[in-house]
């Protein structure tokens, strides 16, 4: 009875004061709660917040472009071996390059070219005739280049890997069968090789005058035979530059090398004689392409020798004026100004002409000394940036002795004046111009 | 003398001879179909996108599914076609697969923490020659409310902008940023000395509001952004019923019209915070006094508590969800499949990832190498396949552009089919073997990279609050076997879990007729190569003669 009494009176209380609490709500609504993003320790004014200063330029030194310790030596075959000892990550960049290029094409051109993929798709996949189980590609992740003097094989592999990939290249290299199936995909892959190095090939053409141009149909006369007879003829396995970068020994790296060229019976091999001719200067008229559009356009121009004074200023010039391309020559063998941009085509000679009056003026005034320290500055970061793949470390190895790479650093620090350096090797008349259509590289 | 009856000829028997019916076609077929079934009856029911230590499978879903099944319409079975009957007739035999030896790199890690919550991870390798300075957020657009649709978009376009603000900073290079769902991240390559200025431009980055000016410079930048590309459209049907993830954030929405510099800056306090950081410095430094430098520079911004993880709860997919878009003109063609799949640390996305790794291109030598099983794909298919790991669900997208002249229909059969064999069979030896390689061999070589090494490091340590586990994937990709993968495509890649996106005009004839398809060259890759044509005989002596 009691408890019924005081159930009743509860909800009597309760009810009552429901409706009071309606009432009051509806007079005075109670205070909404903060939104999420009101937070009330993060009110406080942000521009309070006390970040010390930066440090002031002046105060950091130029930064030494700081190469990774690299061993060089000459094995007892022949074959030049560099190596960076990498262990952090257990992955193997590997370079082997052999001096033959598209140079060497003679009356075929693009023989070099094929006999490098023919080798390399003849490495892909199962093979009954040598009994392989299993590809290259099983190992590691092949590719080659071809430029006008080196045929570069690559590959990045796991350290755990390297064993079963350096066979193949064994058989790959001295043992090639140069099958039909393997050629026929080689002849499927080179067009599109050469539209990605349509730049360059402008570039040696405007430089090095070589005129010899892969094509479809100089691709379609090439047969089996005659890149069997290149590889035999041009191939010098005792010339071979090989690059490993990554998680190897010095040993390990000595006796993958080996094994890599072993039982190699080779031919001795006439290399073909460099051409310094420069081509003949183009104008603006010849250089526009019929149809409008965006193109890739470069300045060029052959420097002196690698080790002349001059460099460290003409990489400074092309670092303020370049685009799209590096101001130093890693990507090539050889040494060579260069300044890119992409441009409207119908803007060509515009183009050049204020190249040609930028580097005139720089002729005569040269660089402000704070310009001069924002260049080398802003060339050893991008220099930092790219070193931090470490397979740029290989390509750029695989073209540039240790000795030429470490010293680059300190040049560029001695650098006081670009006036002399760019009167000159800069003038008007030692530029050529090569112009490429986008999309079509 | 007993005699067989007179056996009937089938109906499309084109030759007039006796065909007999081949058992081990019609097994497989049955086979096909019955994978097909159990997919769409145990396959929903089993998955669930939940995080390790989380449940959050629909049961209303899971009922409603059983409901709908006599409703559903599944993708009818692809017809097998001859060119692959050699791989997937017969049964295979169990062949002994043997996992290759783990590939783990041996980091050196320091971890640290500041009073007012933000995370340090340091990593120095003396290998390098520079240093990748990256700072990583817990905010991405999955940290927005419903009226706060692409808050995030415009906090991260603020922050890229901060670049060259004071005389010291004018020399560094801009920063590689991503925004994703559940991170932003910046990173910066510089040479040992500049390692300070690169952290100093992070502690300011933090620091700077969004004010007046700077409201209308975002509003300026992100009212012409672009319509939505087909993998978003895919994240939104991908996600339908989870908003953080379903919603849309970019752009200048009407959310951020709505909104005013003060309501977008107090977003921004309370997602770029210290206590929602990792900064992570990889490659060439001296650890203790980059320490005391990050000390300096981040230890006296004040802490804000810091936004709460969301829910990201999915709801089970029960059916498959397409949007189509057609043009009456000729267009390139593309269709996009996107997947749902577990979470970034869950036990199961190693089998993803060993999945991918056997269905996606290679590339050799110029020439792309087409997976085994996606041999029949017409070589100008185009073929992309991505995974988007994340705290929540993560998104498996596969994207295929092809020319208007080619048959989007067969292209999306060859895949379907693969698929589902591969979801019946389980992968080979070989593709296991190749699988544990590629997967491996593109971590590894993501990492050797300093930028994205030090990116991943940050990323670890805000997912899975533990760096370290970024070395444990190899270990993890071989642990995986044969039947693991084949159950993880089964469960996660299946027809009805799948949303497709495609855009597609009427089929224009090829410009020129091909040669006929002829036996492909005895290639010696046996399967890894797309349908090449071989040039016949009589091509061939035909060059010969001409010349």
């Amino acid at each position: 009875m009691f408890l019924r009494r005081l159930t009743r009176s509860a909800a009597f209380f309760w009810a009552a004061a429901s409706l009071l609490g309606i009432a009051c709500t509806q007079m005075h609504p109670a205070p909404l709660l903060p939104p999420p993003h009101a937070n009330p320790q993060a009110a406080s004014s942000t521009a309070a917040i006390p970040i010390p200063p930066p440090p002031s330029d002046d105060t950091l030194p130029l930064d030494s472009l700081r190469w990774p310790q690299v061993q060089e030596e000459t094995l007892p075959s022949g074959v030049t071996l560099r190596l960076v000892n990498a262990p952090v990550v257990p992955l193997i960049h590997l370079r082997i390059a052999f001096p033959v290029g598209r140079g060497a094409d003679g009356d075929h051109p693009g023989v070099a070219r094929l006999t490098a993929l023919t080798l390399l798709e003849g490495a892909l996949g199962a093979d009954a005739p040598t009994r392989r189980t299993s590809g290259l590609e099983q190992f590691a992740t092949p590719d080659v280049t071809v430029s006008s003097d080196a045929t570069i094989f690559e590959m990045t592999m796991t350290s755990g890997d390297a064993t079963g990939a350096v066979d193949h290249l064994h058989d790959m290299f001295v043992t090639p069968g140069f099958r039909l199936p393997a050629f026929l995909r080689a002849q499927q892959a080179a067009p599109r090789m050469i539209a990605s190095d349509r730049s360059d090939m402008g570039v040696e053409e405007a430089l090095w005058g070589t005129t010899a141009r892969e094509d479809e149909k100089a691709l379609a006369g090439i047969k089996a035979w005659h890149c069997r007879a290149f590889h035999k003829a041009s191939y010098d396995p005792h010339r071979a530059i090989v690059v490993w970068v990554g998680d190897i020994s010095l040993e390990q790296a000595r006796a993958f090398t080996e094994r890599i060229i072993e039982g190699w019976k080779s031919l001795p091999v006439k290399q073909p004689a460099p051409t310094t001719k420069q081509a003949p200067r183009k104008t603006a008229a010849e250089l526009t392409p019929t149809k409008p559009g965006k193109v890739h356009i470069a300045a060029v121009a052959n420097g002196p020798a690698w080790d002349s004074e001059d460099w460290p200023a003409l990489w400074l010039v092309a670092q303020t004026m370049t685009k799209t391309c590096p101001a130093l020559p890693w990507a090539d063998s050889v040494a060579s100004f260069r300044i890119c941009d992409t441009i409207a085509s119908s803007g060509i000679d515009e183009w050049m002409k204020a190249v040609e009056s930028q580097l005139a003026a720089l002729g005569n005034q040269g660089l402000e000394s704070s310009a001069l320290e924002a260049a080398k500055r802003s060339l050893v970061e991008s220099e930092a940036r790219r070193l931090s793949r470490p397979s740029a470390l290989a390509d750029t190895l695989v073209r540039w002795t240790p000795s030429e790479v470490d010293a680059v650093g300190d040049r560029i620090r001695s650098v006081n004046d670009v006036r002399g350096a760019v009167s000159r090797h800069l003038q008007a008349e030692n530029l050529r111009y090569v112009v490429v259509e986008e999309g079509r590289n | 003398m007993h005699s067989d009856p007179p056996e009937q000829l089938p109906a499309n028997s084109i030759d007039g001879r006796a065909r007999r019916p081949d058992p081990l076609r019609l097994a497989r077929r049955c086979a096909l179909h019955v994978v097909l079934l159990t997919s769409l009856c145990l396959g929903t029911s089993s998955v669930s996108h939940a995080r390790p230590d989380d449940a959050f499978v629909d049961t209303n879903a899971l009922a409603k599914s059983k409901k709908r099944k006599k409703k559903r319409e599944t993708p009818p079975a692809p017809t097998p076609s001859p060119s692959t009957q050699p791989r997937t007739s017969a049964p295979r035999p169990p062949a002994p697969v043997v996992a290759p030896t783990p590939a783990v790199p041996s980091f050196v890690l320091q971890r640290h923490s500041l009073q007012n919550g933000l995370r340090i991870v340091l990593h120095p390798d003396p290998t390098l020659p520079s240093v990748a300075v990256s700072i990583a957020y817990l905010a991405g657009s999955s940290f927005e409310s419903t009226e706060q649709q692409g808050f995030t978009r415009a906090v991260s376009q603020h922050l890229a902008a901060d670049r060259a603000t004071k005389p010291g900073a004018s020399q560094l290079p801009v920063a590689s940023s991503y925004v994703g769902p559940d991170l932003i991240t910046f990173t910066t390559i510089v040479p040992p000395g500049r390692a300070g200025l690169a952290l100093w431009r992070e502690a300011h980055r933090i620091a700077r509001p969004i004010d007046a000016p700077a409201f209308d410079a975002l509003r300026a930048a992100l009212e012409h952004a672009h319509r939505a590309p087909p993998r978003s459209r895919v994240e939104q049907l991908a996600y339908q019923g989870c908003w953080p993830y379903e919603h849309v954030a970019s752009g200048w929405t009407d959310d951020l019209s709505r909104s005013d510099p003060e309501t977008l800056e107090a977003f921004r306090r309370r997602v770029i915070a210290p206590s929602n950081a990792v900064v992570s410095v990889t490659g060439r430094f001296e650890p203790a006094t980059l320490l005391a430098e990050i000390r300096r520079l981040f230890g006296r911004i004040p802490p804000v508590v810091a936004s709460v993880a969301p829910s990201l709860a999915l709801p089970d997919q029960i059916n498959q969800r397409v949007e189509l878009e057609k043009s009456a003109q000729p267009v390139a063609q593309h269709f996009l499949y996107g997947w749902a799949v577990p979470p970034s640390g869950h036990a199961d996305l190693p089998a993803i990832r060993l999945a991918i790794a056997m269905l996606q291109d290679r590339v050799h030598a110029g020439l792309v190498t087409r997976s085994s099983r996606f041999a029949r794909l017409p070589e100008e298919a185009n073929l992309r396949i991505r995974l988007d790991e994340r705290l929540g669900p993560s998104l498996l997208t596969l994207r295929v552009d092809l020319p208007a002249s080619l048959d989007m229909d067969a292209t999306r059969a060859v895949i379907d089919e693969a698929m589902l064999d591969l979801a019946a069979q389980g992968p080979t030896a070989e593709e296991m073997q190749s699988a544990w390689r590629t997967a491996q061999s593109d971590w590894l070589d993501a990492l050797s990279a300093v930028d994205l090494r030090a990116a991943a490091l940050a990323r670890a340590e805000l997912l899975r609050k533990d760096a370290s586990t970024v070395t444990a994937l190899p270990s993890a990709l071989v642990a995986i076997n044969r039947e693991e993968v084949r159950k993880a495509v089964q469960v996660y890649l299946t027809p009805i879990r799948r949303n497709l996106v495609e855009k597609r005009g009427p089929k224009v004839e090829p410009p020129a007729p091909r040669a006929k398809p002829s036996s492909v060259p005895a290639a010696p890759r046996a399967g890894t190569r797309p349908n090449r044509k071989k040039p016949s005989r009589n091509k061939g002596s035909k060059r010969r003669g001409s010349k």
